[in-house]
Parts: structure tokens; sequence; C-alpha cells
């Protein structure tokens, strides 16, 4: 029951925490207003019970400069020249009170790699998912066309007819799927995909894998490859076929990313083009190729066994290393390491005089290389966190978590996940989001709040924005609940609840399925202006069903939702505990009552907005595994039943929204608005670019053009080129320069 | 239960006796229709319908408690549909509907089970029921793979196999099941099997029943381990003067098979993944498509549709591809082929329309109702019925240029999986949250028999040489000194049965001997097997038979090399592997897709026992594994994780589940006991559930650590296993199976 595809897979919603359920945050030491007066028996304890007080801040910045001296890693200060945009790198935020508010007093000093304000007017590059920790897809990137032909593929061939092709730059093969959505930066497009394009020898593409393709941004071509094979453990922690699902986040010379196997890799953005195997982790050891023993190969097998024991390789190997481009050249030594299951050939291959480690494990005896600056092709790992092994994570069909930073901070969501039974939680006290050290790789706190309350899977991606004069982080828990923690390295390895927002109302039902009015969170928070925008939505395998669009004032604290599940008893009503399948169970006495704390500025569900009597489809704010894009006060989303929406950003004052228009596409939307140059482009399942002009009043598309294939992805845009990432294929689209 | 019986139209008696006169006998006992193609000869139907009723609406009636993915089947005026049962409560379970198909009147339902399925309730009813026009009885596979044969008339169950306790079928944590098609004698289903032996491998492999008494007759199979599970139905055509079986599998192939056998004719490699749509055969083409990654050059293009040429028979049977047209991304509905044009709508629901010669198309991508779709088409009267899976509906003309929309609506919060079907000049529409008839005054349908649309063989006295021995049952379960009957027919090359040889002789592998022709199991065997070879000339045909004695049980592992040969499900995904010294049953973290699984020891008669076990669990990756017994289809799991002891049934509907905290370390052996026991007979049968974990060496606690009650029992099953080795190793040893005290 899954098959969550698309460009930034995101976590679905469950219900409240463990611990904390129920209960109404009110006060933290930051400028929020004192919650109104309430004439209900509330629970005022903070989240996690810890203070932030301003004169912890400090020492922590310094710690942060610290770790960045000292980490060997850490490329800040050199990538600063490579950037083609010349923005400003190595900022100095001081946030002062953003908030009106007399009470925010808090400082946070940080080192950012780039400022997001800078990042989204520059133009230039568009570093990782959102383009920056703001999440908002609205770059100030320009001269871009509104015309374009991508020509025509021969379906059998794959051959490129471009006579009628037009503003397009460049275009490179991706898999068969592809989900991880494109990121540029300093000069190079990365993009996650499966291994359907086969871009390494040794791992031809009928061979399943997990893969980060690196591109040049100039004309597409290839540059490395990183390859996840896959888990054994199968589909339930990752899906056969769809690849890397999340994308990466850049900077300088360094990128970071979670692999389908359950794990946040960091790579040399470089690969092995720079002739250095950068570390800590060198001597990256990969299978080559491997001749299996079947009922059908037992002889040939059995062959390499004998001849590897007489210190040679057949024919048969050769062939395989050949094919695996590894080919050797004259004779090579054989070593025995250990009789029978271990042996080295020392000699040329493929051209490069190298070592391959040759093993006997169960059927098969399997080649292995030691990367270098010699293998172009690959990529350069610098270090490994595997969550699954570290935290004892048990991700739902796929980890697809786009990675978010703060200054040295790097945020991870952990798509902590049910099993196969859906709904059985196999590692209920994994963490759903954890904080770590960007260079070291080091944990500093890590967040179960979602715990058994995970509804499916996790699939969101985290957003980081100073909002009130604190630094906060925001996650998109598996139990429908949004969560903000205060972004920073915590203390005693937790993180600082600062509110959390349940995105479904207490009455929704959690049906298995799909059938349900409880809802999941796919997409990822967005920040503009001060405010949060979510979406809910669901596995899109899930089918299409209602949903909710949410903005949020993040300067309160403590329990934010919209409504408070109680349970009346003898007149009185008391708190409850959220409950995974439905927060308030009618029937038994419960009820949702108004929440005084509410931080709702407005909430956009389906409503008779015509004054027809019935709610019209177009009248429907549907599930969505959609991002939204706000520029100008307008607000951009599609939802997964194929109607794009149009509403103003900060709504009517009195938490109702306002619709500006509808448009049904007529097909299913996955991805997410790229606002850019004056126009919106939204891609959807048909293949089809839905372009608009950006205003109030322009509810029909300028023109649709056809991709070719599904447009699972999201747009960007950068360097005056939009990207466009098909099932199958990247675009680099752009006027003729 | 109730039934609505809404919004009648203006339909007087006489119209509908008329209406029903016409076309009295013009059923549809499969969901594909009784010829195999979504297509009827009608006149009369509908171009519109509105499912609010109300006059000219053309709703007949509508059933708003009947609902959810099962494509229905009328035969005999009745409509026979599969669905929830006791939804949402601790009885939860499924059930066979009977409606009268003209009225929507329930007559019967026939309840049952699900036990150790990870199948979600919602999506119980996922494949069809298929009716035998001969004996009227209908064929239902359950969706944790209790296989059924119902009388159609009475509701009354005529026989039964829980097919994943006996053969290892798997039920899938999707909902993906199989569909069941009638041949002559025989009732043919399919699955992802593993199974004991030979068949400890995964591999999508089929079962020949009697349809009568539920003997096996002949057990095929395709690729070992497949991609998927997958529900492509099959399809009975004769090609070539030969009887064929023709569906998609697992493997991601089309495969074709001779019925009376199961002998494998030839396969044709489609899908990087399984296949799901039914391919639609029609003479000697076949039409199948996919929208998962291709095969060979194609690799990293989703999606195809083909056009196949089979021909020849026996060992010579061949396909040929006779085009292919990729990035058609249709892997769900079925299309219709009219007019030598094959119309197929995709899974975004866009219409594409293909010369049946050439697959040029004439239509390409076109959207016209929807954005996504699942059931198959409907082709009648010079219309074709589309119900998509938002709850969007069209109802199409082909034309010249392609087609026409004649109408199209919505029916809001709803959707469609099921598939539109049409018996009696009625239409019928299952959404997952009703069911609509729909129909005119003016209807009517031409009625086809089944055993007519299989088509006309090349003449038994054409091919009268054996080439093929077939020896009943193909499978059996026996007890040690249980004598076996055995039957022996002969077959030609086409699949053919020829009258029965007057030699036959049999040859025995392992403990038991033939006498003329009954076997008898050696009566000091003990889980263990026997093959018989038939022999008739040079051709011969096996029987593989498993005996397994009464109970008490125990295996300590220590002569064995391997599970024990008569466990299904066991081989494959575990090892024997010394632990503290002493062999144990090791189930092993590196097994593809089996690592989470169950096996099964012996005969599902059983009840009224204790299984018990010494367990172990190693912690890998930080993580411990969980490890189960099963009796009576309950599951005693001792959970690593998650540290609880866990008494359930269902994995996926936790109806009668009861847990409790229960620490436990890795590295230590522990001993596990679970007792079942029927409390009261007939309808107030409960069956009480009771489970006690404590560490090996200390003694037996008296209380039990963990009860459950079910007041909807499974009455009997094997014993078994239930693992999860995804991440940690787990280990048993001296397991024991006991009657219970009287």
């Amino acid at each position: 029951m899954i098959l969550m595809r698309k460009q930034h897979l995101s976590a679905w919603s469950a219900m409240g925490t463990g611990t904390l359920l129920g209960i109404l945050f009110t006060t933290l030491s930051s400028g929020c207003r004192p919650p109104a007066t309430v004439n209900i028996d509330i629970d005022t304890t903070p989240v996690n019970n810890v203070t932030a007080e301003a004169s912890d801040l400090p020492a922590e910045s310094s710690d942060l400069d610290a770790s960045e001296a000292a980490a060997p890693s850490n490329v800040t200060g050199s990538a600063a020249a490579a950037l083609e945009t010349p923005v400003e790198v190595v900022s100095e935020v001081t946030v002062a009170a953003e908030s009106a508010l007399p009470a925010a007093s808090t400082l946070v000093s940080v080192n950012e790699f780039a400022k997001p304000d800078q990042v989204l007017s520059a133009g230039g590059d568009w570093p990782q998912w959102g383009g920056t920790r703001l999440k908002n897809n609205a770059p100030n990137v320009k001269n871009l066309p509104i015309e374009w032909n991508i020509g025509k593929f021969d379906r059998r061939t794959g051959e490129w007819d471009n006579s009628k092709a037009r503003n397009i730059r460049w275009w490179a093969s991706l898999g068969s799927q592809t989900y991880g959505n494109p990121v540029i930066a300093d000069g190079r497009v990365f993009v996650g995909t499966n291994n359907g394009a086969g871009h390494l020898k040794r791992y031809p593409s009928k061979v399943d894998l997990g893969c980060l393709l690196a591109f040049d941004e100039k004309n597409g071509e290839f540059l490395w490859q990183h390859s996840s094979e896959k888990l054994i453990t199968g589909r339930v922690h990752d899906w056969p076929l769809q690849g890397i699902c999340c994308a990466p986040l850049v900077e300088g010379e360094r990128l970071w990313f979670v692999t389908s196997r359950g794990e946040v890799r960091c790579l040399d953005t470089n690969g092995f083009h720079d002739d250095e195997d950068d570390g800590p982790l060198k001597n990256d050891v990969v299978p080559v190729g491997n001749i299996m023993k079947t009922e059908e190969t037992a002889e040939i097998h059995a062959e390499l066994l004998s001849a590897l024991g007489d210190g040679k390789l057949t024919d048969a190997a050769r062939e395989m290393l050949s094919n695996a481009g590894e080919a050797l050249d004259g004779d090579a030594k054989i070593t025995t390491v250990a009789e029978g299951k271990a042996w080295t050939a020392t000699g040329t291959f493929g051209g490069v005089d190298r070592e391959l480690t040759i093993k006997q494990i169960g059927p098969r005896i399997t080649f292995f290389k030691t990367l270098g600056a010699a293998d172009k092709r690959e990529a350069d790992v610098i270090w490994v966190f595997n969550m699954m092994e570290e935290l004892g994570t048990s991700q739902h069909n796929m980890c697809s978590c786009s990675v978010t930073s703060y200054g040295d901070l790097l945020f991870v969501n952990t798509s902590n996940g049910l099993d196969e039974s859906h709904i059985n939680l196999p590692a209920p006290a994994a963490p759903s989001f954890f904080c770590m050290d960007k260079n070291s790789g080091e944990v500093y706190w890590t967040d179960n709040s979602p715990g058994t309350n995970i509804l499916h899977g996790q699939w969101s991606s985290p957003a980081v924005a100073e909002l009130g004069g604190v630094p906060q982080v925001l996650f998109a828990g598996g139990d429908g609940i949004l969560y903000s923690f205060k972004a920073d390295k915590g203390s005693s390895g937790k993180g600082e609840m600062l509110w959390k927002f349940d995105c479904n109302p207490k009455t929704s039902k959690w049906v298995l399925g799909g059938e349900g009015t409880r809802n999941n969170i796919i997409a990822t928070p967005v920040i503009y202006d001060g405010l949060v925008y979510i979406a809910v939505g669901q596995d899109p395998e899930h089918g299409e069903g209602g949903g909710h669009l949410w903005c949020i004032d993040p300067t309160k604290r403590g329990d934010t939702s919209a409504e408070l599940a109680m349970k009346v008893q003898e007149g009185k009503r008391t708190p409850i505990p959220h409950k995974r399948i439905q927060a308030v169970e009618e029937k038994n006495g419960e009820v949702a009552v108004d929440n005084p704390n509410s931080a709702v500025v407005w909430h956009y569900q389906p409503a008779d907005r015509n004054g027809d009597g019935k709610i019209d489809f177009e009248e429907e704010m549907h599930r969505s595994c959609g991002t939204v894009a706000i520029k100008d006060n307008l607000l951009y989303i599609a939802d997964f039943s194929g109607l794009v929406h149009c509403l103003d950003a900060k709504g009517s004052g009195d938490g109702k929204p306002i619709v500006h228009f509808t448009y049904d596409m007529l097909a299913q939307s996955w991805g997410s608005p790229l606002i850019a140059d004056g126009h919106v482009f939204i891609g959807d399942e048909d293949g089809d670019v839905a372009i608009f002009e950006i205003g109030a009043k322009n509810s029909e598309p300028i023109d649709e053009i056809q991709m070719g294939s599904s447009v699972y992805s999201t747009p960007v845009a950068a360097n005056d080129t939009i990207f466009i990432s098909t099932k199958d294929k990247l675009f680099a689209i752009g006027l003729e320069k | 239960m109730r039934y609505l019986l809404t919004h009648s139209l203006c339909l007087s008696a006489l119209c509908v006796a008329g209406l029903s006169s016409l076309t009295q006998a013009a059923d549809w006992p499969y969901w594909r229709g009784p010829s195999f193609d979504g297509t009827a000869e009608a006149s009369g139907l509908p171009e519109s319908w509105d499912p609010e009723g109300g006059e000219g609406s053309n709703l007949l009636w509508k059933r708003e408690d009947i609902g959810g993915p099962c494509t229905p089947i009328v035969m005999n005026g009745r409509l026979y549909t599969i669905q929830r049962a006791e939804a949402g409560t601790p009885r939860e379970g499924e059930r066979l509907v009977c409606l009268d198909a003209k009225t929507g009147e329930t007559l019967w339902q026939h309840r049952y089970n699900v036990w150790l399925s990870d199948v979600p309730a919602e999506r119980v009813g996922w494949s069809s029921p298929v009716g035998d026009p001969e004996t009227g009885n209908v064929y239902v596979l359950g969706s944790c793979d209790i296989f059924m044969c119902i009388n159609g008339e009475s509701g009354e169950l005529v026989w039964q196999i829980p097919l994943h306790e006996q053969f290892g079928m798997l039920s899938t944590y999707g909902g993906r099941t199989n569909f069941p098609v009638v041949h002559e004698d025989l009732v043919i289903i399919s699955g992802i099997i593993i199974n004991w032996g030979n068949a400890a491998k995964p591999n999508h492999r089929l079962l020949g029943l009697n349809k009568r008494t539920g003997q096996v007759v002949w057990f095929s199979g395709t690729k070992d381990l497949p991609f998927d599970t997958t529900y492509s139905a099959p399809s009975i055509v004769t090609i070539d003067g030969q009887r064929q079986l023709i569906m998609g599998t697992g493997d991601g192939a089309i495969w074709g098979f001779q019925p009376r056998t199961g002998k494998q004719l030839w396969r044709y490699p489609l899908s990087r993944r399984g296949i799901f749509a039914s391919p639609l055969v029609v003479g000697n083409r076949v039409f199948a498509s996919q929208s998962e990654e291709n095969i060979g050059d194609f690799n990293n293009v989703m999606g195809t549709v083909v056009g196949l040429k089979v021909s020849g028979s026996g060992d010579d049977t061949k396909v040929e591809e006779l085009w292919k047209q990729l990035e058609v991304v249709a892997g769900y509905s079925e299309p219709v082929l009219i007019d030598n044009r094959l119309y197929l709508v995709d899974d975004r629901c866009k219409m594409w329309v293909f010369d049946a010669d050439s697959g040029e198309p004439l239509v390409e991508q076109k959207a016209f109702v929807g954005s996504r779709q699942r059931a198959a088409l409907l082709h009648a009267d010079h219309k074709i019925y589309v119900l998509t899976e938002n709850g969007r509906w069209a109802i199409v003309e082909p034309t010249e240029d392609g087609f026409e929309v004649l109408s199209k609506g919505r029916v809001r919060d709803t959707g469609f999986a099921g598939s539109p079907i049409l018996a009696a000049g009625r239409l019928y529409f299952p959404s997952t949250t009703a069911l609509y008839c729909v129909g005119s005054a003016e209807a009517k349908q031409v009625a086809v028999s089944m055993a007519d649309a299989f088509g006309d063989e090349t003449p038994v006295s054409q091919n009268t040489a054996v080439a093929q021995v077939q020896t009943i049952p193909a499978e059996a379960l026996l007890h040690p000194g249980e004598k076996l009957n055995l039957t022996t027919h002969v077959f030609n090359a086409l699949g053919q049965r020829l009258d029965d040889p007057g030699q036959v002789s049999y040859e025995v592998d392992g403990p038991g001997s033939v006498d003329g022709s009954t076997f008898t199991a050696s009566t000091d065997a003990a889980h263990t097997a026997a093959t018989i070879t038939a022999k008739v000339g040079g051709a011969t045909g096996t029987v593989r038979v498993r005996i397994v004695p009464a109970l008490p049980w125990k295996f300590t592992f220590d002569d064995l090399d391997d599970p024990p040969v008569s466990w299904v499900g066991a081989r494959y995904r575990h090892v024997i592997r010394e632990i503290d010294g002493s062999p144990a049953l090791t189930k092993i973290t590196t097994i593809p897709k089996g690592a989470r699984s169950r096996a099964w020891m012996g005969h599902s008669d059983l009840s009224n026992y204790t299984i018990s076990a010494d367990v172990r669990g190693a912690r890998m990756s930080d993580q411990l594994p969980d490890i189960g017994l099963t009796a009576h289809g309950y599951v005693l799991d001792l959970m690593g994780e998650s540290q609880q002891l866990q008494i359930r049934t269902w994995s996926a509907q936790l109806r009668m589940a009861s847990t409790v905290s229960f620490p436990w370390k890795e590295d230590t052996w522990y001993r596990m006991k679970f007792r079942a026991e029927i409390e009261g007979t007939g309808k107030d049968a409960v069956a009480v559930l009771s489970g006690k974990v404590w560490p090996r060496d200390e003694d037996e606690p008296k209380k039990w650590t963990v009860t459950a009650r079910d007041e909807s029992p499974n009455l009997n099953a094997s014993p078994g296993l239930y693992g999860n080795a995804k991440v940690a190793e787990l280990y048993l040893d001296n397991v024991e199976v006991t009657a219970n005290d009287p």
C-alpha cells in the first residue's frame, strides 16, 4: 500500500506525542503573548521543562565557531570563491526581535553558508530542496522562457529528434523513476533517481539502485554517481525502483543527502574530479561484480574458485571485469588471503594500476575495488551516518528527507514508520527527527514526539527560520502534527520543543488504505513573511480525498492547534492525550473545543464559497503532496486531485482564507509550484507543465507544455534556467544566450 | 442487515417481466464476463445514469452498505460479492454476499475468518468470486488465502482449504488477491507460494483442484523468486485447437498453460515487476500491458502495451510479439477490442486506441473523464463503460476517429476500484461505498455459455499418443500408515484427456509403498515426505506426499541439516545452526523478502493443542527480532523492539488481540508456551488463548502471561511459526506440540 512517489516525499500525519499529549504548552522565554485566559483544566507545563535563557546563546554561538574551525571537512571558506553567484557566503546573521513584542530579546548568532534572503534575491544557485531553509520555491531568477518544446524522443531507441525543440539547453538521462528534485549549485546539477540510465559500468541499468547523479550545469555532461544498493529487507524499507527520493543540500564543496538505505551521507561535490579522496571516509571499498553460483553457472563458479587457488583468473572472470569497466591488461597477480575464501588481484584494471579484493561469500565470488582519484564517475564520500544502525529506525518503504541546515546544524527526518502490517510500529523508541553536526556527523539531539501515533511513514522534510526572534526548526511528524523546536544543539540530547500544531481536525479519522479523513503530512512547511504554511496529504497510493491547508503563527508556544481534545466528565472538560486513529471520539463523550491558544492565521478547507448550497469539487482543498510557493502575497499550491489553488497568503484576518481561484489540470499533481520571473510553473502526472502568469485574476494557464513523461517533481529555476526532472530525464530550459 | 431499495425507477411490473424473460440466461459468472473479454452482445443499454436516482436516472437500485474493491459476478439471477463482515468490531471477518440481482435484496451470506494475514480489512474483496454454471457453485479466495467452494443457491460451504497453511500461499500486505477460474472439472487458483521440498522457494504457482472435492489435480508454477504478488486474472481460450489458460504473473511475464494439466506452454517476459492487469485474449492474439519498468533494452522506460500472437501446440506452442508500444503507462485497467481496435485506458485515465494488427495508435493519451484508473472497461451495445478510481464515470462510444463521450459524471466521496459488469441487461457499478444497478426497460443481452466461449479444440482422435501422465491427488498430507488411492489419467500433447491407461506402474521415493493403485505411508514415518512416480509407457507423473503423525510432536533439530521437509514455508527461510552447543532452527536475516514470514507444520484439522518452544533472539543493528508461535490461526508474538507479548489473529486488524508489556533480552533462551482451546460449541464456541514466556532455566510460572478470547473463533488450524528476522536473527529449539489435557 504504498508507493510514494514524489519529488520530496514527505511524511504523513498521525497523532500526538506519547508523553506530552493533550498538554497545552503556554510559556517559554521568548516573546510570545501570554495565553488567553481559559476556563478549562490545563496543564501549563512547558515543553521538556527547558527554559531558554538568553545567556546560553552566546556560548552556543562560540561553540559553533569552534566546531567549524576544528572540523577538517569544513570547506566553508574555500567554497566562497567558487560560487558563480556573488552571494555573501559566510553571513553573520544576527536576528534581533523580528517580532514586535518587546520580550523577544533573544539574540542568535550563527554562521550560515548563505543567507536565505540572499539566495532568494540573487536568482543564482538553488542549492537545496525549496532553495533555502525557508523552502519557498520563488527565486528571483530572470530571463526565463515561457515557451519551449522538448522535441521528440523515439520511444524505442531513445533518439532525440530536436528539429522542433526550442529553448532546450540540454537534457540528460535519469533513471526510470525520479522523485528527487534537482538542486543547482556551484556549476553542477544534482538529482536523485534510480539506476535506469546505467551510468556506471559496474552497475548495469538492470541493477536496481538508489542513485544520486551529478551533471555539469553548463552542458548536462554526466560527472559522477553515488550508488546505494537495495536493502535486502526489501520493499518494507526500500521500495523497488524508486531510487533516491530526496534532494540534497549543497554548501560549497559539501553535499548532504539521505539514501534509500536509511543513511545520511556527506559527499564531496567535486567527486574525484579534484583528484583527491577526501575524508574522513577514505578508501571506500565497492563491489565491481561477481560470479554467481546458480544451477546454470555452477561450473563457471567452480572453475574460478579453483583458478584462484592456482593464482589465476578465468576467462569468465576477465569478461565480467571487462563488462564492469575493469578490463585486465595482461595478467594479474593473485595472492591468497584466506584459503578458498579471500584473495587479492594486483594488476592494471580498466587502465588503472590497482589491487582488487576477491571474496567468496555465500553463492557468489565478488570482486571489490577501492575507490580513488582515478574513479572519476564515482562519488567521493566524506562520511556516513547509518540511521537504521545508529538510531534503530525502521523507515516505511523509503527514506526521503531532504535535509536542511542552520549554521553547522543539519536537520533530518528519519522516516521511521510502520511495518508491513500497517499497524505495528517496529521501532517505537526510534527518533522521528534529529539534529546533527553537518561537519562531523555527531548527533546533538533526537526527538520521537510522534512516537506510537505515527500513522504510516514520515516523509516530510524540515524547514528552519528565525521566527519571532528565535531560530526554529519545523518538522512535520508522522502523526500529522507540525512540531517546532529551537534550532540549536539542544541540551542533554533533547531538542527544545517550542510549539506543536495538529494539522488534522480532532474528529478526523485515520482509516488504513486511504479512505479516512485523518491525513499525513507529505509536504514541507514553508516560511513566508514570518508565517508558516503547510498542507496535509497522503501516500499517492491511497488515492484522493479531502485536505487542509494551514497558515500558522509561529510565535505562539505550546499546543497551538486549532482545537483541543477534551473529555467531558461531571460537567468538566479535561484535556485528553492525543490518539492515533481519532483524537476525539464523540460517542465516548469527547469533544473538540476551540483552542484559545490557537495559532491559526487561516485555514483552507472545503467550503461552499459560491453559495450554491453544495460543496463543488472545485471548492475543495484536497489531499496534497505539494508544498506552497508564495510571491507578493500570492500563494500557489497544487493538490493531488489536480486542482491548482491560488490564495491570498495573509487571509481575511478572521481566520478565513481568501481564495482567488482554482484550476483543474485534469491530472494528478504530486509536485509543487515554481514562481519565478512573473510566472507560475506546475507539473502533473500526465507530463504537462502548466504555466500561469502570476496574478490573482490569471486563473487560466497561458500554456501547458508536454514534457514527454510524468513530472512528479517540482520545477526549479537558477541562473536564468528552468530545471525540470521528468520521470526519466532532466531538462535545462532557457532562452538562447 | 439492512438493504436499500432506493429511488426505484418507474419500472412497471410488465417491463421487469419482459426484461427478465428476454435475458434470463445472460449471466456474468466471471468478472471479465463469460468470454473473458469484457464484452457482451446487448442492446438498449443506458447512455447515461444518475447515482442519485429519480426519474430518468436509469438507476434500478443501489445498496449503500455494499462497497469495496470487489467486482461482483452474476449467475442464475444472483449477484455475488466479497465484503467485509462486522467491520470494525472484535468479530470482524469476511463474507460472500448473495443478492437478488434484480432487486438488490440480500438472499444469504457466508462469513469466514481472516487469520494469519497482513491484508488490511479495508482491502478485503480485492478479487472476485467465480461461478460455475455446471454445478451452481461459487468459488472464493478469502484474503488470508482460505479457498472455498460454496453452494451458490443455499450459501452452504461445500469444501474449503486453507491454502496458506497447506501450501504456503502468501497473502499480501497490500491486499492483492488472485482470481479463481473454472474449467470443466477443475477450479484453478494461483498465488505466490512458498511451499516445501523442491517448491520451497517463492514462486507464482498454480493449483488445479477438483471443483467438487477440492482434491489437488495438478500443481504447476512459473519462475522462482518472483518480483511481486499480483492479481492478473486468467482467461481460458482455445488457440490453434489447443485449450490454454493465459495470465500475467508475479515474475513479470505473460504465461500460457494447459488448463487440464498445468503444463507450461509459453512465457513472454514483459516487466521488471509483477503483472497486475489481466491480458485480453481474442482469437490467437494476446494484448497485455503494464506500467512499471520494461525488460531488456527498454528497462529505463516505464509502461508498455504489446500485441502477441500465440501459435502451435504442445511443446511447439510459441509466442511472438506482433507489436510493442512503449511508454503506455497502463498497469491496471483491462482493455476491450472493438472492430479490430484496442481501447485501453491508462493508469492516469487517458484513452489510447490502437490498431490491433499494427499497434499504431489512433488515439494517444487523451484526457476524457478522470485522472486515475484501476477498473476494467466494459463494452456492450456499442458503448464503453468507464468507472474511474476517483469517482468519475463516463460512457463513451467508439467512432471512426476513436471515441466520443456520450455522458459523464462524478460520484462524490467515492471511488470505483471494482469494474462494471453486465448481466441480464443490467449494469452493475461497484464503488468503494455503494453498489449501483443501472438499466433500462429496453435492455436486452445475449446469453453466452462459458463452455462454448472456451472455443473448439482439435478433436482428440487426431492426437491419441500419451504425452502426459497425471496422478491424483498431486499433493497430499497423510498420517503414518494412512492409505491414499491413486488415480492416473493420461493426456495427449495438447493436454486433452485420453482413455485411462491399462497399465500404470508406480515407484515410491521415500517412506511408503504402493500396492496396486494404493499408496500406504510407512507407519514409522514422521515429519517427512515421499514422492510417487507413475509411469505409463515413457511418460511420468508425480505425486508429492507429506507424512505427519498425530500429536504429540517434538522437534530438537539435532539430526537435521534443514527444517523438517514436511513443514510448509520453513526451508529456504531457516537454517539449522549450532547455538549454545545445540543445533537450533535459525531464522536468518538475509533471505530476500522472506525474513518476516510464517511457516506451518502439518494438518489443518488440529484443534485444542499447545505449542511450546525454546526461543532466543540476537541483537543486530541494535534491534531485536519478533518471535512467534502459532496455534489455531492465532499467534503468540514475543515482540523485540516493542518489548511486548501479543496474541492476535490478524496482523492488520487487531480485532481480538491482547498485548502486555514484556521486557526481554537478547542472547537469552526463553521458553514460550501457547495454548489454544475451544470452549462451547456451535454459535457459542469461543477460542481461549493463553500464552506464557519465562527464562528457560527457571521453573515454569503457574500463571499465563497473556490471555485472549475470540468470540469469532478459528476452530482448527495447523500449528506453525511466525518470525520477523528482518534485522536480527532468531533461534528456536525443542519445539513441541501437544494435545491439551482434557
